[in-house]
């Protein structure tokens, strides 16, 4: 009789399970699909020049309208289901964002204010100080309000958590915009993609830097002026981003023509998402960091 | 086989060539009426300026007369024919409708109303000024857009075989403009404005140009306005094709022969050269009007039918005198007149002049049914000269209103060698002095005893008959009959013949005819009129101006030649002396040497006196300028003065330039698509850049503002190769600027010609 | 990492609070900001003074200055506006001693009917500006495009008239702006008669 001994099997590594939703990874995906949309549309309308018929061409415009939407009840509020600790509050957060935009930031800013009346025809450094101080500043306190004091501070149990409050308010309130715009212009598809991703670009960023402010002064140990310092610079992003992009695109006049570029828009609000996201989630990054040597340092005393 | 092949090949080829031949036969007519562009013309422009007129009635808002003309100032100003506009028995509308061409390609849209400023009913010419809105609201100048127009051509231009583009409407307002390119194949002289006179065009393909055209443009390759086509329809012409009914004039519910009948005039073939305009454009341009305060004291209207005696041909014309009559011209003659006496003529009159070489009608020397021009008694001429006439019998006829006013057609043998036959020719008049040299000026003489003619003669044997007869106001002088035996002058080839009546000269309209062996050789006119002074004639004198400082403002009593300070109005004194009642004479103002008013008239003041009295005046005051009188007779200037008025130099008007970039183009929303309404198009003055542009009206150049579909048009044209700077601005949208707008001819040819299309996308933030 | 919130239903910490009102405060502060940068752009104004008439005044900037015309002493046009050119203008008529303001109104409205379509004057009352003695005439016309080859509905135009004699001349003051924006843009107006000096 024999026998071999038993081979030596290294018992399973214990994972930790994250129990909550990957708002990086939601927000990365949702953010190149929109990307990836939008750029195919403004492609195939502004340089094929594709015919759709009336209907569907309508159809393919609110459909853009409502992609931001789309993408992150599929990506962000469907995932939240499949976790084990769900984030509760997002619905309410979207909704709430979007009706305080419509009912009173985009008629605040559209109806009162009217930047784009007064502002088109100043300086650059005007403009963006000017559209940082209206349209910058009302959208993103809205959002902030209706995080801060609609999803928080209840809601909040890890910094994670900000981003994803944030970016609900954000897609509320892109919504909102994406639908005045399309209501009120009679836009083709390509200038419709590429305002969507304009929406999605100022807001993301906006509510990306304004997360990082609710987090830290949650989370971390900071100046209270933090907080209001995020608001100012989520402001200032939009004062930047509004006035330059339509300024990359705007037209240089000729003895013949003034043709507009709007594929530098496409490029601009690109870059502002691409540039707001990777920046954020460095900071992020730094203090998650910086948390752990802290805590580890701690533990070794 | 082989042969087979040869064969194939041969008719393939065969087929290739006829493909090709069929291929250039399409494309040739095309290509020469259409598609050769004159490089200096900008045919689009020249539609734009060309408007349909229609005349109206009041009462009932039927239409009278209808017709073309030609924007010929930015500020409203319409060159065209006085029978179609001018309130007259045959037009008796006391509306003009003004309609554009907003589309090229559409027919024409009223647009504006107009009233008669100037007119010459002899030469039917007419200018109109749009002074209403549509509606009948008054517009005043400031409230007129700058209007497309054209340049009148600073001399006549054209010459025979020249190609010329006619612009105007082919019927009732129905269709858009016609633009038939064609050649001009003649000049018609006549005695009103010598050799060039009339221009005798031809489209080319040979199609008819309807009668509706009449009032448009004859433009040269470099797109100047050369010519007024012309075409009256004669008061008999009531025939279908020659008019149309249209409305229902008598309003009793059905259109049939009972209503108005609107003349359309038959089809053109002439066009009055733009030489007559000339100074009735530049009377209009400076709202100049000359009145006449001395009371007639002689009606010199016409009594009677117009009538035609005496006609004869002579192969050219001095100082409006035959200089020879001819009875046959040999090969290769070039140059011919008709000469007549006219009696009881009209400016409402219309004449026209059928010739036939060897029985058959030949157009290009007719003139077609035109008004006269030549005012009531008088000598005429017609014909051409410096045109080699092929060899035939030329037979003449001149119709008056219609009918034949001819007993027998005047005919002229033309071809066979030139023959030395007897001959007077170039009789003046004047005065002998006392080395027997004949002094004057031709063919204004003064009263005194007696009047004396020199002529030439030719190829006289001695012992010939000869005869000379004077004539009075149209009245032989028996007694002044001479018929002797020609004598031998030997190296001479001048003669003389005095005049001397009993009880002298009297003031009047003289002849001395010549004949040799009972047949008419020579005959010259003159005037008999004022006082001798030497051997001219003191006719007028003491021209002196005073100014007024309103039109009904009494004028100052000092008289002057300078009025720095301006006046509103302007009042010219002269005495005349000796001049009989009936004598054509001409009065002619110009400003700063524009001729501004020039018109002939029978004298009708008592035979001498002072102060004839006339009035210049403008609605908003004369223009400074250097304003000179010159009083003539028979063209022979008698006297002139001038006066200076305010800086003594008329002012430049900035915005009378047609030529340049046409520039028009839409401003559109990026995202939409769509225009923009109401958004400024600045162009701001070469002086100024954006940095300098301060928004003061005075730094644009032109200014234009988008319609609702985002379209505009720069109503001015822009300068070649100056550098504008260009500024659109609308709230709500980013700026577009630029410094350095500059176009040249050669980038403008690049982009295809005028108007320069631009199409501007405005972004929004 | 998973960093839970220690205490999600504990009350705010001091910073939490003093964040949140700083946060409020500087957002009012700032949309205050705004508000006052809007009120400088759109209430700059530009000097004029012309002695030989006697006037000086404040007018919106970058709007389109003329002196240059028969018709009018000063006018300044909104070029930027889009539609109708919101206008204010001043012009002068000599008038006698026995002339008053009200002659000159219904001079005006009598030579306005001829060249304005559908001109039709809204009313007439008597007022001050400054203890001066004046007339404000309300009137509304319908203005067309100038260009004839363009396409352009008529706009409705509100106007107001101020009409005072001053030293032996009638001045008129007039704005005009189209019916819709008149009571909004009217402000521009109210701005420009407290500046004007004459």
């Amino acid at each position: 009789m024999s026998f071999s001994t038993p081979p030596l099997i290294a018992p399973p590594k214990e994972e930790a399970i994250y129990p909550y939703r990957r708002v990086w990874r939601s927000l990365i995906q949702e953010t190149i699909l929109i990307v990836v949309i939008c750029g195919v549309v403004f492609v195939v309308f502004q340089y094929i020049g594709i015919d759709l018929p009336a209907l569907v061409e309508r159809g393919l415009i609110l459909l853009l309208a409502f992609l931001p939407l789309i993408l992150w009840f599929l990506f962000s509020r469907f995932a939240e289901t499949r976790v084990p600790e769900p984030r509760s509050g997002l619905n309410t957060t979207l909704m709430l964002s979007a009706l305080s935009a419509a009912a009173i930031g985009v008629p605040l800013v559209n109806t009162v204010v009217q930047p784009a009346e007064w502002l088109s025809l100043e300086a650059a450094p005007v403009r963006i100080l000017g559209y940082t101080l209206t349209a910058g500043i009302v959208q993103e306190f809205i959002k902030f309000l209706v995080v801060r004091y609609v999803s928080g501070p209840r809601a909040l149990r890890i910094r994670d958590d900000s981003i994803a409050y944030c970016i609900a308010a954000a897609v509320g309130y892109m919504t909102v915009l994406n639908l005045i715009y399309v209501v009120n212009h009679a836009a083709t598809p390509d200038m419709v993609a590429l305002r969507v991703l304009h929406h999605m670009s100022i807001n993301v960023a906006g509510s990306l830097i304004m997360s990082y402010g609710i987090a830290q002064t949650w989370f971390g140990r900071v100046n209270p002026l933090l907080m209001p310092l995020t608001l100012l610079v989520a402001a200032l992003i939009n004062g930047l981003a509004i006035p330059l992009r339509s300024g990359f695109a705007n037209a240089s006049l000729g003895l013949t023509s003034a043709i507009a570029s709007p594929i530098f828009s496409l490029a601009f609000s690109t870059g502002i998402v691409t540039v707001a996201i990777g920046l954020v989630l460095f900071f992020y990054n730094v203090v998650e960091e910086q948390e752990r040597i802290s805590r580890e340092s701690g533990s070794r005393l | 086989m082989q042969m087979s092949s040869n064969v194939k090949l041969r008719y393939f080829s065969q087929v290739v060539a006829l493909c090709c031949l069929l291929l250039v036969v399409v494309m040739v007519p095309g290509t020469a009426q259409e598609s050769v562009a004159s490089p200096g013309q900008d045919v689009d422009r020249l539609k734009r300026a060309t408007v349909f007129i229609t005349q109206v009635e009041s009462e009932n808002l039927t239409t009278t007369c209808i017709g073309t003309g030609t924007l010929v100032s930015y500020d409203g100003l319409i060159l065209t024919n006085a029978h179609h506009s001018v309130l007259s028995d045959s037009c008796p509308g006391d509306i003009l409708f003004v309609s554009l061409t907003l589309t090229v390609g559409e027919a024409p849209v009223p647009k504006y109303r107009a009233e008669v400023v100037q007119s010459d009913i002899g030469l039917d010419l007419a200018l109109l000024r749009i002074t209403q809105d549509f509606d009948g609201r008054i517009l005043e100048r400031d409230s007129l857009p700058i209007l497309p127009f054209v340049t009148l051509a600073s001399e006549l231009s054209v010459g025979i075989d020249d190609t010329v583009t006619m612009i105007g409407y082919p019927d009732i307002g129905n269709s858009p403009l016609n633009s038939p390119r064609g050649t001009l194949t003649s000049f018609v002289a006549e005695r009103s404005g010598g050799d060039q006179s009339w221009l005798k065009v031809l489209t080319a393909g040979a199609e008819s140009i309807p009668g509706t055209m009449s009032g448009g443009g004859v433009f040269s390759r470099d797109g100047e306005l050369v010519g007024v086509l012309t075409s009256a329809p004669t008061p008999s012409g009531t025939s279908s094709t020659d008019c149309a009914i249209i409305e229902d004039s008598n309003v009793d519910g059905f259109i049939n022969n009972n209503d108005r009948c609107v003349p359309l005039g038959g089809f053109i073939s002439v066009a009055r050269s733009v030489e007559f305009a000339r100074p009735l454009v530049q009377a209009a341009a400076l709202d100049l009007q000359v009145t006449s305060l001395t009371t007639p004291s002689f009606n010199v209207q016409t009594q009677g039918t117009p009538s035609i005696s005496t006609p004869f041909f002579a192969p050219a014309v001095v100082n409006n005198q035959p200089t020879t009559v001819l009875r046959s011209a040999p090969a290769g003659t070039d140059s011919l007149f008709l000469f007549f006496d006219y009696r009881n003529m009209t400016p409402e009159t219309v004449y026209e002049v059928r010739v036939t070489v060897d029985g058959i009608p030949n157009e290009a020397l007719s003139l077609p049914p035109v008004r006269w021009s030549g005012g009531t008694n008088g000598l005429w001429y017609i014909g051409s000269a410096g045109q080699t006439r092929p060899n035939g019998r030329y037979e003449f006829r001149v119709f008056v209103d219609g009918e034949l006013a001819m007993d027998a057609p005047a005919a002229i043998d033309v071809g066979g060698p030139a023959l030395e036959q007897p001959q007077f020719a170039n009789v003046t008049f004047g005065l002998l002095d006392q080395n027997g040299n004949l002094g004057g000026s031709g063919y204004v003489l003064p009263t005194g005893n007696t009047a004396t003619a020199r002529f030439i003669h030719r190829n006289m044997t001695p012992g010939q008959s000869w005869t000379s007869i004077w004539s009075f106001n149209g009245q032989r002088i028996t007694a002044s009959q001479v018929t002797s035996a020609w004598q031998d002058t030997g190296d001479i080839n001048t003669t003389i013949t005095n005049l001397q009546p009993a009880g002298g000269l009297q003031p009047g309209n003289y002849r001395l005819e010549l004949f040799i062996d009972n047949s008419l050789s020579a005959l010259g006119d003159f005037i008999v009129a004022g006082a001798q002074v030497g051997p001219l004639a003191r006719v007028f004198t003491n021209i002196e101006f005073r100014r007024a400082e309103s039109l009904t403002a009494e004028p100052n009593q000092t008289p002057g030649t300078n009025f720095p300070d301006g006046a509103h109005t302007l009042y010219a004194y002269f005495d005349w002396e000796q001049i009989e009642a009936g004598t054509l004479w001409t009065v002619q103002w110009s400003v700063d040497n524009q001729v501004f008013y020039r018109q002939t008239a029978p004298w009708s003041a008592p035979q001498s006196g002072s102060d004839f009295t006339m009035q210049l005046t403008a609605p908003g005051g004369l223009p400074d300028g250097t304003y000179k009188l010159e009083l003539l007779i028979n063209d022979i200037l008698l006297t002139e003065n001038e006066v200076s008025i305010g800086i003594g130099q008329l002012p430049i008007d900035r915005f009378n330039q047609s030529e340049g970039v046409r520039v028009r183009g839409q401003i559109v929303d990026v995202e939409t698509n769509q225009g923009i309404e109401g958004v400024a198009f600045l162009v701001i003055s070469e002086l100024f850049s954006l940095e300098d542009f301060t928004w003061a009206e005075n730094q644009l150049y032109a200014l234009a503002i988008t319609d609702r579909e985002g379209y505009f048009e720069v109503d001015r044209p822009l300068e070649f190769d100056a550098p504008y700077s260009v500024l659109v601005e609308v709230d709500g949208y980013l700026p577009l600027g630029v410094d350095g707008f500059e176009i040249s001819r050669a980038r403008l040819a690049e982009e295809g010609g005028n108007p320069l299309e631009l199409r501007i996308e405005l972004t929004h933030d | 990492m998973i960093l839970n919130n220690p205490s999600p239903g504990r009350p705010l910490t001091l910073t939490q609070r003093w964040s949140t009102l700083f946060t409020v405060l500087l957002a009012i502060g700032m949309f205050g900001l705004g508000l006052v940068l809007r009120a400088q752009i759109t209430g700059a104004v530009a000097e004029y003074e012309d002695t030989r008439i006697g006037i000086r005044l404040t007018y919106p900037e970058k709007w389109l200055q003329d002196t240059n015309s028969g018709d009018y002493v000063f006018r300044v046009r909104d070029m930027t506006r889009a539609g109708f050119k919101t206008t204010i203008q001043i012009s002068v008529q000599p008038v006698s001693s026995l002339t008053t303001e009200r002659n000159v109104a219904d001079q005006l409205a009598r030579s306005r009917v001829l060249t304005l379509q559908d001109y039709r004057v809204l009313s007439i009352s008597q007022s001050t500006l400054r203890d001066i003695p004046i007339e404000i005439v309300r009137y509304t016309y319908n203005d067309q495009s100038t260009s004839p080859f363009l396409q352009s509905f008529s706009t409705v135009v509100e106007g107001q008239d101020i009409l005072t004699i001053q030293r032996g001349q009638a001045i008129i003051i007039s704005f005009r702006a189209a019916a819709d924006s008149f009571e909004d843009e009217y402000p521009v107006f109210d701005a420009f008669l407290s500046d004007l000096e004459f």
